[in-house]
């Protein structure tokens, strides 16, 4: 077993704003290294030996291979290869973005005992919430849970973005003061994240203004609008495929039928209430030309989704 | 016996092309009937390649088509040195491949008189690449000849059209059809006369329906469709029936492919195992491109002729419906159809198959397919 543990770094998971902490940390161990980056899917062969080769005076240097599960077979040879033998003078960082691919070589450098760091994707919003309180904490300021929700409501889907959005309040919020909803909402006012499903929520309801809002605020934060028709489809098909079962039946008899999971089945089953057969076949036909105006048909994407929405809105109390 | 006798059922198009030959070979030629580029339309199924590609080979031919020389045999295989035979399975000509062939295509010619390039499938040029072919199309080599094919006038640009000359196929009478069949493929007459019908004037198709058993189970399956369109959630089962299914097909016609298509790759770029030259896996990346947009073309295609298929379905009964039952075209359904007919209005029935025709066209312009036909079936309910 080789004993180097300051010489190689291993980072797992998708994260990129842990991932780069993670790599600024190390850096700054050794504040006059020279530090190279590579991006795995850039490689040729030769570059990675190239870089890894000892350094003519003895120079303190830093290496990070980026996506080393896109590393190719003859690529991660190169790195097993200087494993091998490991230059002191040379701290490696292996960032490998999780799944299968690349495995092989991840789990021979694990064998090597490296600083394992994890940078997780932060998914679920009680996971959001602690990364913003743990920004905070190490920023040394309070903030309000209501200021918390209201963060997650307006910058939730980019990490990289909340964390720039926590570092700005700290430092622009009086000090002393506990940061609370108003100090959010004066630099994320009018920002909501929303997604295609929640329009399709929202029309299916037949909350129409609500569609409306919903659907400018997907539009406005980069939803694309052949993201939002797919949802509207798949909401539109799940109320169809419920619309021909019987209502007796139980939702979890009837979920490998319809290949839809029971509470999809129970959700659509309320939904069903407002829409006709000849409704909801209105509504899908409004929807395919939509899809038809996206793609090139109609002048003004953005208006042509808001006039189907009112069409298939409005497809709902039909008879 | 000549290359022109594999068109069938368009002496018109044939005249025009043999005296087009018979120019070509007189140098001294004042009467304009052979000249650099032509388009050829014609709907799909009516032979425009192949009659490009013959008339392609009667300008190498030193007999002028007699279909039995090297020259014709090559061509019509597509190795002759002098012709060049660009297609495409994929989704659309890209304006690297034009503007390589551009090059390649002022060469004088190796062994025979003319050079030819003929381009298949015109009418999936990008337009960038229909661009770039506008100067050597105005102005080709002197002896090359460009021979352009799309399904109608409207499929290739304005700019194109103008530097063509325009050759015109028609849909083949099912009679013509049914004749080839029986004569070329030994067909039974009775089929023969039926799939002529139901392909619609397509002659490959119509082949196909009558020697593939799949192909003609398939047929009956999208017809029955209609058929069990009762409430809204069956419309939906419908659709997703239609769409698994050309789904399966293209997926089962072309996974053997792309595997040795693959394999061919890597043993090209030097390896049949793990490691590949520098540049390999790049190579490797751009064709499981290629695959993709075929795969999608494939799907395309098959959901195409489908709906053509429930086209003519309507079409009988709007037939029926004016009191006609002579010439059906699906008549192994004459009964069902008769019931359809009576329970609906000729308005209707006209909507509907201009819903079907709209799918079509949206269907070339990449709609989302599963979305494009439920919307459709709830439109045939």
């Amino acid at each position: 077993m080789v004993e180097n543990q300051v010489g190689l770094v291993l980072i797992q998971g998708p994260e990129a704003l842990l991932a780069d902490r993670v790599i600024t940390n190390v850096s700054s161990r050794f504040p006059n290294a020279q530090i190279s980056n590579l991006h795995a899917d850039e490689l040729e062969v030769g570059v990675i030996t190239d870089s890894l080769a000892p350094s003519l005076f003895g120079d303190q240097r830093i290496v990070v291979i980026r996506d080393t599960q896109d590393l190719t077979a003859e690529c991660a040879d190169e790195v097993l290869a200087y494993l091998e033998d490991e230059d002191s003078n040379l701290l490696l960082v292996l960032w490998h973005k999780g799944g299968v691919k690349g495995k092989g070589l991840i789990d021979k450098v694990k064998r090597l005992q490296p600083e394992v760091f994890s940078a997780e994707a932060i998914k679920k919003d009680s996971e959001k919430a602690e990364f913003i309180r743990s920004e905070f904490k190490v920023l040394g300021r309070k903030i309000t849970t209501e200021a918390v929700q209201a963060l997650i409501d307006s910058l939730g889907s980019d990490l990289r973005e909340l964390g720039a959005a926590c570092s700005q309040l700290a430092s622009d919020v009086a000090l002393q003061k506990t940061i609370d909803q108003d100090d959010v909402a004066k630099y994320q006012q009018g920002r909501v994240e929303s997604t295609g499903f929640d329009v399709a929520d929202a029309v299916v309801d037949g909350r129409t203004a609500e569609a409306l809002i919903s659907l400018r605020n997907a539009l406005a934060t980069g939803t694309d609008p052949v993201l939002i028709v797919s949802a509207l489809a798949s909401s539109f098909r799940t109320l169809a495929k419920v619309s021909g079962s019987s209502k007796g039946l139980n939702p979890y008899e009837l979920a490998s039928s319809l290949a839809l999971p029971p509470w999809q089945i129970e959700k659509a089953r309320r939904q069903l209430s407002g829409w006709s057969e000849s409704g909801l076949s209105k509504a899908v036909i409004a929807l395919a030309a939509l899809d038809a105006d996206i793609k090139g048909a109609a002048a003004d994407p953005k208006y042509a989704l808001e006039r189907a929405l009112m069409t298939v809105s409005s497809a709902r109390g039909t008879r | 016996m000549s290359v022109f006798s594999s068109l069938i059922d368009q002496t018109e198009v044939i005249k025009v092309l043999q005296e087009a030959v018979m120019a070509s070979r007189n140098n001294s030629d004042t009467t304009q009937a052979m000249t650099h580029a032509w388009l050829f339309t014609g709907p799909p199924g009516s032979g425009r390649s192949n009659a490009a590609v013959a008339f392609a080979a009667a300008l190498v031919c030193k007999e002028g088509g007699c279909s039995k020389c090297n020259d014709c045999m090559s061509t019509i295989t597509g190795s002759h040195a002098d012709v060049e035979l660009i297609k495409t399975e994929g989704l659309s000509i890209k304006i690297d491949e034009i503007r390589e062939l551009i090059s390649r295509a002022s060469w004088a010619p190796s062994v025979s008189n003319w050079r030819v390039v003929v381009i298949e499938d015109a009418d999936r040029l990008t337009d960038s690449a229909a661009n770039a072919l506008l100067k050597v199309i105005e102005e080709p080599g002197l002896r090359t000849v460009w021979l352009l094919c799309a399904p109608t006038l409207t499929d290739v640009l304005p700019t194109i059209r103008s530097r063509c000359r325009h050759l015109s196929l028609r849909t083949p009478s099912t009679k013509a059809i049914s004749n080839l069949l029986v004569t070329r493929d030994g067909v039974d007459p009775k089929v023969a006369d039926f799939v002529a019908r139901a392909s619609g004037g397509h002659i490959g198709r119509a082949r196909y329906l009558a020697t593939d058993a799949s192909a003609k189970e398939n047929r009956e399956n999208i017809l029955r469709l209609p058929f069990m369109l009762k409430d809204i959630a069956s419309a939906f089962t419908a659709a997703q029936v239609l769409v698994e299914s050309a789904k399966k097909e293209a997926l089962t016609d072309s996974e053997k492919k792309d595997e040795v298509e693959i394999s061919k790759l890597k043993q090209a770029w030097g390896s049949t195992g793990s490691k590949l030259v520098a540049g390999g896996s790049k190579a490797i990346k751009e064709l499981e491109k290629e695959q993709k947009s075929r795969s999608t073309r494939m799907v395309r295609d098959y959901l195409d002729r489908a709906l053509l298929d429930l086209a003519t379905l309507y079409r009988d009964i709007l037939l029926v419906q004016s009191g006609s039952t002579d010439s059906l075209i699906n008549q192994d359904l004459t009964d069902q159809i008769k019931k359809l007919a009576a329970s609906q209005s000729p308005e209707k029935t006209l909507k509907k198959i201009e819903a079907i025709l709209k799918a079509r066209i949206n269907l070339a312009q990449n709609a989302a397919p599963l979305l494009l036909i439920e919307a459709l079936m709830c439109e045939l309910r």
